[in-house]
């Protein structure tokens, strides 16, 4: 087969404080016709930056790319700018991240493929709509026709996706740069443009370069995979061959920190990772125990005002009629997708959002509150959020962040440090560090930080809220294990809200499916892990990737979009009945479609 | 869309009623009586008083306000103290003279602000964004009646190219439109700049680019549409704060426009005009923001709610 690219140590600089420094050095690789080339690393491998060095996109003033880029035999790197122009898009194109920001928000879909017809095919501006519209067709998009001249806002995150592949295919390119395409979308949308792209590579004999962070996808679509770490080539070697017998410790250590889905199977426990440091009890209290937490008959409902008069036109339907209770030392998992009502379950449980219905009742509390957040509550349970970025307040220091819950409930400054102190230690951080800003500290160490400032008002409960999906593989790993051993140590109770069903297989005792505001289907991770009952939780589970090129299947190509809450103003609830398939684990009576 | 409109004007009525009532009774608050001033300074006291009954002062102020409200609702506005003309037609002279003045200004503001803030944006840190901002801040932190003054004496009195005040012909609208368009270039081009900066960031910047879209191309069909809501804000906002507020230029100028009128007005204690122009004005800010609404949503779909 011949090399469609080929990268010859390649070094990429950027000019920091008047040096410049190496971010790629000199790596060697070959995209041959017809192959699926992954980039695998974490954050901060230099695998995106590989990517922009291929397409010549990185700043010429602040960067700099030596070595050789052979595209099809031309060396890209002695073209000029122009001649640049004339290759991008046109025999390399890019698909992006970002769906909801990759695309011109004021430009019809339609329009922003043309423009890539036009730039490089020589054709009328027709021929350029036709050509267009096939690409739509192509990427099936369903009618396509009515669809060319709506704006990106108008697509959800999926759809946007397959715009900006249509737009990357339009020209036929040599080959197609991914940067981590479905890394945005919720599980089932990966599932199906993971398809498509498979899919169009055989159509097209399409070769790409696919750089992605998630073992699992790597699993799912390449042919040959090669491992980045700080800007340095890893291991290369065929899919196979790399999951099989990864050949450098670090791949070792990528693969060991990826949670499989279906790899507790027989186990009762959650686990760590590190699984050799300590146990987890499979069920940590008796059943019969009152539980922790209780929750009756949630529902949530926003609504939706337009008019002159600002009167209620609709009303999303965030949760409806969620019942479900939390053991002491218990981790309960809510998972779903975009828009399932998870998250606005747990802003409710610590009063950031109001419930209309319901009653929500904390071991220890006198009487359960309808619908009202009690202060005493906020004390008993706390939150951890996703972004542990935007999470801490930039200008304020480490040790001024973990004491301000305990400022606030009156302990004196002095008690208050001693505690944060213990508080770091608790979470395996350094004492010393309290001084600093959260700058200065890494998403994973954050994290911890995050973790330390919900435990010092000394909660019964912790809410996680995707709280190690933003993060790393191998600090993944690191901060469940350090969620599982202050379980044990402080005998907490976990609400863990995520998508991520590998994780939440990993870590939780219990599981509840969640699908437009209702549970579906609530059980012990095992049975529901084990034996899902319903569809959706069925379909959720299989769009999982699994990080195992040998059990690499075929899904049916579906181009099903997430279904929205929003309901009309008068829409009534239907009533549902919960099916008992063995103790503990019911599922939602659903209609046989 | 429209429902927007609708209640974008409904929330105008209700702050034009309030700075209106807040204005009628700031002014009976000020110290000066309107009759004395009228009657001049030989005017007697009985004089003054027959004066003061005739304009309707006399009355308690709550009646007074009742009165106006009623006339107003029914286009009347009243008479001007000082020359017992309608006042409607006075300030719809002076507010023609203004509003040729402002548009002239806006426009060659924008003409010099926009291409400056996207040459800025685009050459930032570097040399053009450094004089290009430099110059934009300058000339609005220049005083307007110094740069009127210093205008005056170079174009008018040494080089006698321009007359230096009044409303001939066009040459007259020279001087004055640059003072006011001095005063605006500095916002504009710092708007115009700071939402191009942003805008050139975003990813769909970046996806063009890498389509292989020509920078020109990119800069007129990706960055300037998606850059605009800011800037078409700021004139709109400006476009009525000038409107207003061109006391300064039009008193040097000698330009026959609303401010000249409001200064005469408040001097003379004229409280029927300095009421009417205040509505004029508050009538104009809120028609210009929701001209400036109305384009941003021409621009972007997004702000049209269904």
């Amino acid at each position: 087969m011949t090399n469609i690219l080929e990268v010859k140590g390649l070094t990429t600089s950027f000019l920091r404080s008047g040096n410049w420094t190496p971010v790629v050095h000199g790596i060697d690789f070959q995209v041959k016709r017809g192959e699926t080339l992954a980039v695998v690393g974490e954050s901060g491998s230099g695998k995106s930056v590989t990517a922009l060095s291929v397409m010549r996109l990185l700043p010429p003033r602040t960067s700099r790319v030596e070595g050789s880029i052979k595209l099809g035999g031309d060396e890209l790197l002695d073209r000029s700018e122009a001649e640049m122009r004339g290759i991008r898009g046109n025999r390399v194109a890019m698909i992006f991240q970002e769906p909801m920001t990759s695309l011109n928000p004021l430009m019809p879909v339609g329009e922003q493929i043309r423009e890539a017809i036009m730039l490089h095919r020589n054709v009328s501006l027709a021929e350029a709509k036709a050509l267009a519209l096939d690409m739509l067709d192509k990427v099936r998009i369903p009618s396509a026709a009515k669809r060319y001249g709506e704006i990106p806002h108008q697509f959800s995150g999926g759809m946007r996706q397959r715009v900006m592949i249509a737009m990357a295919l339009a020209c036929k390119p040599e080959l197609i740069i991914a940067d981590e395409p479905t890394t945005a979308l919720d599980v089932t949308i990966q599932a199906q443009i993971l398809e498509l792209l498979r899919d169009l590579r055989e159509e097209e004999d399409m070769s790409v370069l696919f750089i992605t962070h998630d073992m699992g996808v790597v699993a799912e679509i390449a042919d040959r995979v090669m491992v980045m770490q700080n800007g340095s080539l890893v291991e290369e070697a065929e899919v196979r061959q790399l999951f099989r017998a990864p050949a450098a410790s670090y791949t070792r250590t990528l693969l060991e920190a990826v949670p499989v889905v279906g790899s507790m199977a027989g186990k009762d426990a959650p686990e760590a990772f590190k699984a050799s440091t300590f146990k987890v009890p499979p069920s940590p209290r008796p059943a019969h125990d009152a539980p922790l937490l209780d929750v009756k008959g949630l529902t949530i409902r926003f609504d939706v005002r337009s008019g002159l008069f600002e009167r209620v036109s609709a009303r999303v339907h965030a949760v409806e009629n969620v019942s479900f209770s939390i053991g002491r030392g218990e981790t309960l998992a809510l998972v779903g997708e975009s828009g399932s009502g998870k998250s606005t379950i747990g802003r409710t449980l610590v009063g950031l959002a109001n419930c209309l219905r319901g009653e929500i009742r904390v071991a220890g509390e006198k009487e359960g509150s309808l619908c009202r957040t009690i202060e005493e509550r906020r004390q008993r349970v706390q939150m951890i959020f996703q972004d542990p970025y935007a999470s801490l307040d930039p200008r304020l220091r480490i040790g001024r962040a973990l004491t301000e819950p305990l400022r606030i409930r009156g302990v004196s400054e002095r008690d208050a440090l001693e505690q944060a102190a213990e508080l770091m230690r608790l979470v395996r951080l350094s004492p010393d560090m309290l001084k600093r800003f959260p700058h200065e500290f890494s998403g994973g160490q954050r994290q911890r930080i995050c973790i330390a400032r919900a435990l010092s008002v000394k909660p019964a409960l912790l809410i996680a809220d995707e709280a190690v999906s933003a993060l790393d593989v191998s600090i993944k790993a690191q901060i469940i294990d350090l969620m599982l051993e202050l379980q044990q140590e402080l005998d907490l109770s976990y609400l863990f809200i995520s998508h991520d069903m590998a994780v939440v297989e990993r870590l939780s005792h219990r599981v509840a499916v969640m699908y437009l505001g209702e549970i579906v289907e609530m059980g012990s991770r095992r049975n529901v892990f084990e034996n899902p009952q319903h569809p959706y939780t069925r379909r959720l589970l299989q769009a999982v990737p699994v990080p195992d090129p040998e059990r690499r299947m075929r899904r049916s190509l579906t181009v099903d979009e997430i279904h929205s809450p929003i309901r009309t103003k008068d829409f009534i609830p239907p009533v549902r009945r919960m099916i008992t398939v063995s103790p503990g684990h019911v599922v939602q009576q659903w209609e046989m479609a | 869309m429209l429902t927007q409109v609708l209640k974008t004007l409904a929330h105008s009525v209700i702050s034009l009623f309030l700075l209106f009532t807040f204005v009628f009774f700031m002014i009976r608050i000020m110290p000066g009586d309107p009759a004395r001033l009228l009657g001049g300074a030989g005017a007697s006291d009985y004089d003054v008083q027959t004066l003061r009954e005739s304009l309707g002062l006399d009355r308690s102020v709550m009646e007074q306000f009742l009165i106006f409200v009623r006339n107003v609702a029914q286009g009347d506005f009243g008479r001007s103290i000082q020359t017992g003309q309608p006042v409607g037609a006075e300030i719809l002279t002076a507010l023609a003279w203004s509003f040729s003045l402002v548009t002239a200004a806006m426009l060659l503001a924008i003409a010099f602000a926009v291409p400056a803030g996207v040459v800025a944006a685009v050459k930032r840190n570097r040399l053009p964004d450094i004089s290009l901002t430099s110059i934009a801040v300058a000339s609005t932190s220049l005083p307007a009646f110094w740069l009127a003054l210093i205008l005056i004496e170079v174009f008018s009195v040494n080089l006698r190219l321009l007359p230096s005040g009044g409303t001939g012909d066009l040459r007259n609208y020279i001087l004055p439109t640059v003072v006011l368009a001095a005063t605006q270039v500095g916002l504009i081009t710092r708007m115009t700049r700071a939402s191009v900066v942003e805008v050139l960031t975003a990813d769909y910047v970046r996806t063009a680019r890498a389509k292989g879209v020509h920078p020109y191309r990119i800069l007129l069909r990706h960055v300037l549409v998606n850059a605009a809501a800011p800037t078409v804000t700021v004139v709109g906002l400006q476009t009525g704060l000038v409107l207003a507020g061109s006391i300064v230029t039009e008193t040097i100028f000698n330009w026959p426009g609303v401010g000249r009128l409001l200064i005469r007005a408040v001097q003379a204690r004229d409280y029927p005009m300095i009421q009417a122009l205040i509505l004029v004005f508050g009538v104009a800010m809120v028609t210009f923001n929701l001209l400036a609404d109305l384009l941003n949503m021409l621009i972007d779909p997004r702000l049209r709610k269904k």
